[in-house]
């Protein structure tokens, strides 16, 4: 007989980023279908019983740009010269610091979301924390095509480099799935460290040019932002889609250096902890 | 060990934390040292954890069938979770050879709010079979699951034995060369799981390697042909089906009295001294006073030797030995022991009177009374003996005394009881048949 022989034995520890990274690979490769059938499920039945269907992914963003608006139009916020219509540098900065935070929940959230699956089904645990990013891939679509539709209201003309947008984005996702992996690793275990990391990362968001333009005097604020990967992901963006600025080159490759590494550290904390992240589900 | 084997579990051993504190402290004790590049030794316990699998091991080949019983808690469904690799043991290593399927909890994954068709794209999925294949055979499975016509409702709205059944067609689909099974066989009505049996025979005569969990003798029995019987983690016995069987029965009585002493003791403490006594059984009977002047100081039962015993073979003669004070002058006193089944209350009664044994007027005094109970036809179990002394000329009990004592009857080596695990009685049946041309 020469049939595949599967193996479930005890831990030899042995386990490193190369082999992480392999099997991750693997097993993403080899449930493919599962994932999309699952991010089909998902994402149509969110939309059921509701009066809005499918017009609510469009009618959220809408619906906080309205907020942003009310804020800068009654003076609560003074972000200072921000080079582009202030809506437009909120709704592109929140975008993407909301893609972050959301990437980092819905991939915590699967795992927990689907515990019963992964306590009953052979399905990859990887498969199912990472079928929730479909939604996220669907998000930003919408998000570019809102972000279109406000420059033609604000006739606003955008870089060619708009065209590039959601590219430009795909470190922010890489860097919300790696920190995602490794919360969901050690989440699952302590279910108040999720909630610990994300308020933390809501504090992170006022030392980021989200909201306005984090140009401190403080020479130790300064020096915290000017250290953040996440300046460059949510600026660089954003400069070069609408004014053509590509002065924070280096510190957004730098970024993506670290949203790349925090994927490998991510993937290899999953598989290194997978087994006792499952027990206790 | 066979060449020809597809499952072969060795020395299998999974341990937890037995509280959520001592899991969630050793849980982020071994991933930081496994983040740090070390082993977690799991051979051995730490402070507040059990062995929920210890050291099991056995080897199927192919066609063969393996039933695992035992109560609750005892480790079966974390077998399986090491056989379907959901878990990882902490010593020892399972080998599957072939394509593996697992019946463990039909209609996982169904969304509530999708139809029951396009959930079975996604059931499908879970079970890794090809969006083609699914649609080739979703007619089969609908007609399996017997759902014409609420196949586009939501499935929310389906009751559970729908959903169930839904669930179990998608996975009949598959057709693996292991297949692991659940607890999944009561499921629906009487035509369904006869479906679900045929499905798992046909398997079977293919030559695919069954492992089924099961707390239902009959399934046990019908599927399988070896079978484990775990306690605590390990297993007690293992060995040929009915063999298992008979000793899954007779661990069941023993673990039925077990609890039935457990909660007469918290029943006793929780009421206090006064134990209405329909309710707290008196086991110590040595303290009963009873105001019409008889008292039932002690009950034990002993085997045709003369020695007390827990339990007996089925078919075993026992003797029901009181010993009863009596205080004053009682005439047409008659004896009555009351016989209890786990299940159901007053099964038998044994009655002086009804027995040939009238006692016209007794005299105070302290009086032995015994009984022998000749071809008992208890079936295995677990059984509980009240006691009464009353009087033809008095309404009421001279004295009653609840559960003071026990007997578990046992499985006998030559027959296996596995038909209905409520049935109280063996019927001295004999059956006979004569064919007749249609």
């Amino acid at each position: 007989m020469d049939k595949k022989i599967t193996i479930y034995e005890a831990d030899d520890g042995r386990l490193t980023v190369i082999s992480a990274i392999r099997i991750a690979l693997s097993d993403l490769h080899m449930s493919a279908p599962l994932i999309w059938r699952l991010f089909v499920r998902d994402f149509t039945a969110q939309f059921r019983q509701r009066i809005f269907g499918y017009f609510w992914v469009v009618l959220s963003p809408i619906l906080s740009i309205a907020g942003y608006w009310f804020m800068a139009a009654t003076g609560f916020l003074r972000p200072g010269a921000v080079g582009i219509p202030y809506v437009l540098f909120l709704y592109v900065g929140t975008s993407i610091w909301g893609l972050f935070i959301t990437t980092m929940v819905t991939i915590n959230g699967s795992v927990l979301a689907n515990g019963d699956l992964l306590m009953r089904t052979s399905a990859p645990p990887i498969a199912l924390a990472l079928a929730g990013m479909a939604n996220l891939v669907y998000t930003v679509l919408v998000n570019t095509i809102v972000l279109c539709l406000l420059l033609a209201v604000a006739r606003f003309a955008p870089s060619p480099f708009i065209l590039i947008y959601p590219l430009l984005l795909l470190p922010t996702l890489i860097l919300g799935t790696g920190l995602g992996l490794v919360l969901a690793s050690i989440g699952v275990i302590a279910r108040d460290i999720t909630t610990m990391a994300i308020s933390g990362f809501g504090v992170l968001m006022f030392l980021t040019p989200v909201i306005y333009d984090a140009k401190f005097e403080n020479l130790i604020l300064a020096t915290v932002v000017a250290f953040n990967p996440l300046t460059y992901l949510v600026s660089f963006p954003r400069d070069l889609s609408m004014l053509g600025n590509a002065q924070l080159w280096a510190g957004y490759l730098a970024g993506c250096g670290v949203a790349v590494l925090s994927l490998v550290f991510g993937v290899y904390c999953f598989y290194l902890v997978k087994d006792r992240m499952i027990e206790r589900l | 060990m066979s060449q020809n084997w597809t499952v072969r579990a060795e020395g299998l051993s999974k341990k937890f934390g037995r509280s959520l504190k001592n899991s969630m402290r050793y849980g982020l004790m071994d991933s930081l040292t496994q983040l740090t590049g070390r082993r977690v030794a799991g051979e051995e316990l730490r402070e507040g954890e059990f062995w929920a699998v210890k050291d099991v091991s056995f080897e199927l080949n192919r066609g063969d069938s393996l039933g695992v019983m035992g109560v609750n808690g005892s480790g079966k469904s974390t077998l399986l979770r090491l056989l379907t690799g959901v878990y990882r043991p902490d010593v020892g290593r399972v080998s599957l050879r072939g394509t593996t399927g697992a019946l463990i909890a039909a209609g996982a994954g169904f969304a509530p709010m999708l139809t029951g068709r396009e959930n079975i794209f996604v059931n499908g999925a879970l079970l890794g079979m090809p969006r083609a294949t699914i649609e080739k055979r979703i007619d089969e499975i609908i007609a399996f699951a017997e759902l014409e016509g609420f196949l586009d409702m939501p499935v929310k709205n389906y009751s559970s034995g729908m959903v169930v059944r839904l669930g179990f067609a998608i996975a009949a689909m598959s057709e693996p060369e292991i297949l692991i099974v659940d607890e999944v066989l009561a499921v629906g009505d009487v035509n369904f799981q006869k479906k679900c049996y045929d499905y798992l025979f046909r398997l079977k005569r293919s030559g695919t390697t069954i492992i089924l969990v099961s707390h239902s003798v009959g399934a046990v029995w019908a599927v399988c042909d070896r079978a484990i019987f775990m306690d605590r983690g390990e297993v007690l016995v293992s060995g040929a089906v009915e063999d298992v069987i008979r000793a899954y029965d007779d661990q069941n009585a023993r673990a039925a009295k077990i609890a039935a002493h457990k909660v007469d003791d918290l029943s006793r403490k929780r009421l206090g001294d006064q134990p209405p006594q329909s309710v707290a059984p008196a086991l110590d009977l040595s303290e009963k006073e009873s105001n019409f002047g008889v008292t039932c100081r002690d009950i034990c039962v002993s085997g045709n030797d003369g020695d007390q015993r827990p339990d007996f073979l089925f078919g075993e003669d026992f003797i029901i030995s009181a010993t009863v004070d009596v205080t004053k002058p009682i005439d047409n006193f008659i004896l009555r022991y009351v016989i209890d089944a786990a299940h159901y209350r007053n099964v038998c009664t044994i009655d002086s009177y009804e027995c040939g044994y009238p006692l016209k007027n007794i005299e105070p005094g302290r009086y032995n009374f015994s009984v022998r109970i000749r071809n008992p036809n208890l079936r295995p179990g677990f059984y509980s003996l009240n006691v009464a002394a009353v009087s033809k000329d008095f309404g009421l009990h001279l004295f009653l005394a609840h559960k003071v004592a026990s007997i578990v009857v046992r499985s006998p080596a030559d027959r296996l009881f596995y038909s209905d695990p409520t049935a109280i009685f063996q019927l001295d049946a004999a059956f006979h048949s004569v064919k007749k041309d249609l």
